[in-house]
């Protein structure tokens, strides 16, 4: 499955605008118009954003987390259920204190009435006694009169007269006497009778306290009994609210990853959002931008950072992405729309070139001969075939464009050939080799030389392959019969330094004119000193028919370092290349004008450049470890001019 | 600073250059006094102790050659390939030298803490840090003076590929000041036009006779150096054919890989077949601050095959075990590659190859870590590697030159011998 919707035919709108845009020429692959890059960028942005939506809604309403609000649901309703008891609980818990103190109450009334039934006793045993003690002296007194009147009997019978008297004296003191105690026992027996009946009224109070007690206890059992029961409930409560919470902790971490799936959908659909308005307001600006792309307005729009410094740089022919060779064994494709990077694993060592065509084939090439074939459209693409094809670096990778052929160019001085659908050889040519055995570059006699190819290019009508070297040669062959058809002299590009007895320059980018008329090579001339790299970036532009150098292009202003890239803009009217020494560099050519018109300082040395098919971006592989991107769109609309009064 | 390091320019040599020791200087270490009594180059080859030394002048970078870090962020493009001796991988651009590691052993801790052509240069040479004022032997001057047998005539210090400085010499004086030689024979090295050898011998007769007379009752030291000059004359041009790599045939040239490169390790050749004693092969332009792996793919591919050759003749003949091999130079290069591509100089962590007598084929000492931005065991300078070419040779380094009555280390103090890489 591929990782993009595939994109209609190119059927190009072939309005005026872009017939004056990229030139017709008949057999010549036409790019489509920027515009229909931005259209293109939108549907994708629309698709992305709906299917982010999408994703979003489902990632919302998956089971899992629905499970989630069930639980949480059920974990408040017991919740509240728990609220409840316990404010019930609470309730019966006054209640029986209420009863406790009521009970407290009675009891002390009940000692009370104990202690006054205690008192009325003791009332009445004192009374009683007392009643007795009377008794016993009105009984006593009574004999004491009866002694008192047998002895006046006795007198009066004796009549001793003197006797009389005093005996009739001793009765009366008895009879006195006794009428005193008759009315104490009464006095007494009065007592009793009424402590006796007060002694009943305390029993009978006592008699109702008890029975106060009682019913006061009866009262806090049944209290103490509804507190049990209803802690009971409220436990009971809590057992619940404790198993819904367990249930929600358990269901909520079976949800977590949904959880997050549901958050990312979210995010992604808000990046969607974002990046379907920053595609509208692209395609707007697109569509109602008239004036050629001009270099004065680049600008730089994103940077890429990876781990090494990137070397090598190619747009994918449907716009969608680039990829990226840094100074790690694999490449990356950046995804231009989504940002989403993809690590491409198959090279043994760093990555030199890439050359892609249509857009399911990349070839690219390595710093151990190895050239690799890949379909960069793949979900995650993978080596088609591998193919050893140079000792040493493959230095050059080019796709012919009807995609037949794929050519190399190598450390050992050959250019091969080799069938894009099969891997198989096609041809191999030996004439930069044969170089390295001519006396005008062969140092000294003494000195062992070989050529280094250092890049190959096909020319967009397909007629031609050309390959440039270390020394500055640049050959022509044609495509099929592979015989040479001409040379073109870029030995600006060349220098062999006699102090450190070394070649130094090399054809280090080869780009053509998007009609195939000129073909504009680059890489450091004026070397004055080898190993410290000091000479000036320089680029040559031939007419390939004649072969005839039309110009040595170099920058306007003093600049010490190479130019590793070079790329005509899809409309041919001007150039770009990017290089750096010291610092990084960007110069803008017109082809036939010697000085650069104009130059953008890049954060870094620029190591290859590329040209977005829409030609309004561009691509720069930096040491900084970066590929940035940048805009030949003016980065905002002009404000309206105000009129004037 | 941008600043190339290398022995000189090559001059043909002549003969008053091979002679000034013995001309100027007031000790000759040439006890022989006729040809008459030049030792039998058989018995030479047999006895005498050898040594050539590989100056890669620039600094070859340790990471495209003897320590290759690939895949990491220093590691360069290049990849590594195993050798003659398992578990020792070097770097692809020596396949050549792969092959005979087995006679090679690689100190890969060295840490000179130098990044200056000059100072590192004279660090490596002479074992001793450079100090204003003062210059030490270098290594050719300083072995040849202990090494060179008294019966033999050759220069003790021979350079190809590059001429020596006479300071090089330092106290050891003109006799051990390197010799440049060159693809042609020495100027003068042949007896003058129009004489036979029996008229040359007359001639040689007549001067001793005449010079005896004058030195008789007034015998001195320099009267006996001045004789001793016509002597050795006499005893190098009897021997001049060492010097005439002109026999060299291109089948051998080409066996080496082709190349003046190869044609100077032939030369090298040549000298220790002779027996000279210490020959100085200087291989120039490592010094890539540009370009590091562009260049050192064809400097390497000049040095390996005649180098790796060279080691192999030398041990198929039988010259390896009286012969110490020694490939170094000022420092190594940088992990980090710069913006040009390049790699600048660095002296903190890098290595030096040597093989040969005494040194235990195949060895490998100290090590850097992952990325090789530092050394991480057994770390040695110089002054260790100076008492490890004594020691290979059979010298004690330890035993100090005397000078005007003052000792002077063979090596920085407080360093000692690699001892796990001699045999």
């Amino acid at each position: 499955m591929n990782r993009h919707l595939r994109s209609s035919p190119l059927l190009p709108v072939l309005s005026v605008t872009l017939l004056a845009f990229v030139g017709v020429v008949p057999g010549v692959f036409a790019a489509p118009p920027a515009v229909e890059f931005a259209q293109r960028d939108l549907e994708r942005a629309r698709l992305l954003a709906d299917a982010a939506n999408e994703q979003a809604k489902s990632a919302s309403q998956s089971p899992e987390l629905a499970a989630v609000a069930a639980a949480e649901a059920a974990k408040k309703s017991l919740d509240a259920l728990l609220a409840k008891r316990t404010a019930e609980l609470q309730t019966t818990e006054a209640a029986r204190k209420k009863s406790a103190s009521a009970l407290a109450a009675t009891e002390q009334a009940a000692a009370k009435a104990q202690a006054a039934v205690d008192a009325a006793t003791a009332q009445l045993t004192k009374a009683t006694a007392a009643e007795r003690q009377a008794a016993s002296l009105r009984d006593r007194s009574r004999n004491a009169l009866a002694l008192a009147e047998a002895d006046l009997a006795k007198a009066k019978e004796a009549k001793a007269d003197g006797e009389i008297d005093a005996r009739e004296l001793l009765v009366t003191a008895a009879r006195t006497q006794l009428a005193s105690a008759e009315s104490a026992v009464a006095k007494a027996v009065e007592t009793v009778k009424r402590d006796t009946a007060s002694l009943a009224t305390t029993k009978t109070a006592f008699a109702n306290a008890e029975t106060q007690v009682a019913a006061a206890t009866a009262e806090l059992g049944r209290a103490t009994g509804r507190v049990e029961a209803a802690k009971a409930q409220r436990d009971e409560a809590k057992t619940l609210v404790d198993q819904a919470a367990q249930l929600l902790e358990k269901v909520k971490k079976q949800a977590q990853p949904a959880v997050e799936a549901e958050k990312a959908a979210a995010q992604q659909a808000a990046k969607a959002k974002a990046l379907l308005a920053a595609a509208t307001a692209r395609h707007q600006r697109v569509s109602e931008h008239a004036d050629p792309p001009d270099p004065k307005a680049l600008h730089e729009i994103a940077k890429y950072t990876f781990a090494r410094p990137a070397i090598a740089v190619r747009f994918e022919p449907t716009g969608r992405s680039v990829v990226a060779g840094v100074q790690e064994k694999t490449l990356h494709r950046q995804d231009l729309l989504t940002s989403e990077r993809t690590t491409m694993s198959g090279h043994r060592t760093w990555v030199r070139r890439l050359a892609l065509q249509g857009d399911d084939l990349l070839v690219s090439g390595d710093y151990s001969g190895g050239l690799a074939w890949w379909d960069p459209s793949a979900d995650s693409p993978e080596p088609t075939r591998v193919v050893d094809a140079h000792e040493g670096y493959v230095r050059g990778v080019a796709v012919s464009p009807d995609r037949r052929f794929v050519a190399s160019g190598g450390n050992d001085g050959f250019v091969r050939v080799w069938d894009a659908g099969t891997g198989q050889l096609v041809a191999e040519m030996d004439g930069h080799q044969r170089l390295s055995k001519v006396a005008e570059y062969a140092d000294t006699p003494q000195r062992v030389f070989v050529n280094h190819v250092y890049n190959v290019a096909f020319d967009p009508t397909g007629r031609y392959l050309v390959s440039g070297d270390l020394v500055g040669v640049v050959k022509t062959w044609e495509v099929g019969t592979w015989k040479p058809v001409r040379d073109l002299d870029a030995s600006p590009l060349h220098v062999y330094d006699k102090t450190f007895r070394a070649h130094c320059g090399g054809i280090r980018g080869i780009d053509f004119s998007p009609d195939g008329k000129l073909v504009a090579v680059c890489g450091i001339g004026e070397v004055t000193n080898a190993f410290a790299g000091v000479g000036k970036p320089t680029a040559c532009v031939f007419d390939v028919e004649s072969g005839e150098r039309l110009a040595v292009l170099k920058p306007a202003a003093n600049f010490q370092g190479a130019c590793w890239s070079i790329r005509f803009h899809p409309s041919g009217e001007w150039l770009v290349g990017a290089g750096g020494g010291g610092s990084g560099s960007l110069w803008f050519w017109k082809p036939t004008e010697e000085k650069s018109f104009h130059a953008v300082k890049t954060p870094h040395v620029a190591y290859d450049v590329d040209f977005h098919p829409d030609g309004l971006r561009l691509a720069v592989a930096l040491y900084d470890k970066t590929v940035r991107l940048y805009d030949l769109l003016p980065a905002t609309k002009p404000a309206p001019a105000t009129p004037a009064k | 600073m941008f600043n190339r390091g290398t022995c000189g320019s090559a001059e043909h040599v002549s003969r008053r250059g091979f002679l000034s020791g013995a001309t100027t200087g007031a000790v000759s270490a040439l006890g022989f006094s006729g040809m008459t009594k030049v030792a039998g180059a058989n018995e030479l080859r047999s006895q005498q102790k050898r040594v050539v030394l590989f100056w890669l002048a620039g600094g070859v970078s340790q990471l495209e050659t003897w320590d290759p870090k690939p895949g990491t962020d220093t590691g360069g493009p290049f990849l590594d390939i195993p050798t003659s001796v398992p578990g020792v991988n070097v770097c692809e651009l020596l396949p050549y030298t792969a092959r005979q590691m087995h006679h090679l052993a690689v100190v890969r801790g060295v840490n000179t803490k130098v990044n200056d052509h000059g100072k590192g240069a004279y660090f490596m040479q002479t074992g001793h840090p450079q100090t204003p004022g003062f210059e030490f032997p270098y290594l050719g001057s300083a072995l040849s003076s202990l090494l060179v047998r008294p019966d033999n005539p050759l220069p003790g210090y021979v350079c190809i590929g590059g001429g020596g400085s006479a300071k090089e010499s330092s106290f050891l004086g003109p006799r051990f000041v390197p010799v440049a030689v060159a693809d042609k024979p020495p100027a003068n090295m042949r007896i003058a036009d129009g004489l036979t050898a029996e008229e040359d011998a007359r001639r040689r007769e007549l001067r001793a006779r005449i010079g005896d007379r004058f030195a008789k009752g007034r015998r001195a030291a320099t009267t006996e150096v001045y004789d001793e000059s016509f002597d050795q004359a006499a005893a190098l041009i009897a021997q001049r054919d060492v010097f005439d790599f002109t026999g060299i045939p291109d089948s051998e040239v080409d066996r080496y890989g082709g190349g003046e490169f190869a044609r100077h390790c032939l030369m090298a050749r040549q000298l220790v077949e002779a027996g000279s004693t210490f020959t100085k092969v200087t291989h120039r332009n490592y010094d890539t601050h540009s370009e590091n792996f562009n260049f050192h793919v064809e400097q390497l591919g000049e040095f390996d095959q005649p180098f790796a050759t060279f080691v192999a003749d030398l041990a198929d003949r039988g010259l390896l075990e009286h012969t110490l091999v020694v490939v170094m130079c000022e420092f190594g290069r940088t992990p980090r590659i710069n913006q040009k591509m390049g790699r600048d100089h660095w002296g903190t962590a890098w290595s030096v190859a040597l093989g040969g007598m005494g040194i235990q084929g195949g060895a490998v000492v100290g090590a850097t870590n992952a990325n090789g931005t530092k050394v991480v065991d057994r770390e040695v300078h110089g002054g260790h590697l100076f008492h490890t070419y004594y020691r290979a040779v059979g010298l004690d380094p330890t035993a100090d030159f005397v000078h005007d009555g003052r000792p002077f280390t063979k090596a920085k103090a407080g360093s000692e011998a690699i001892e796990e890489i001699l045999a």
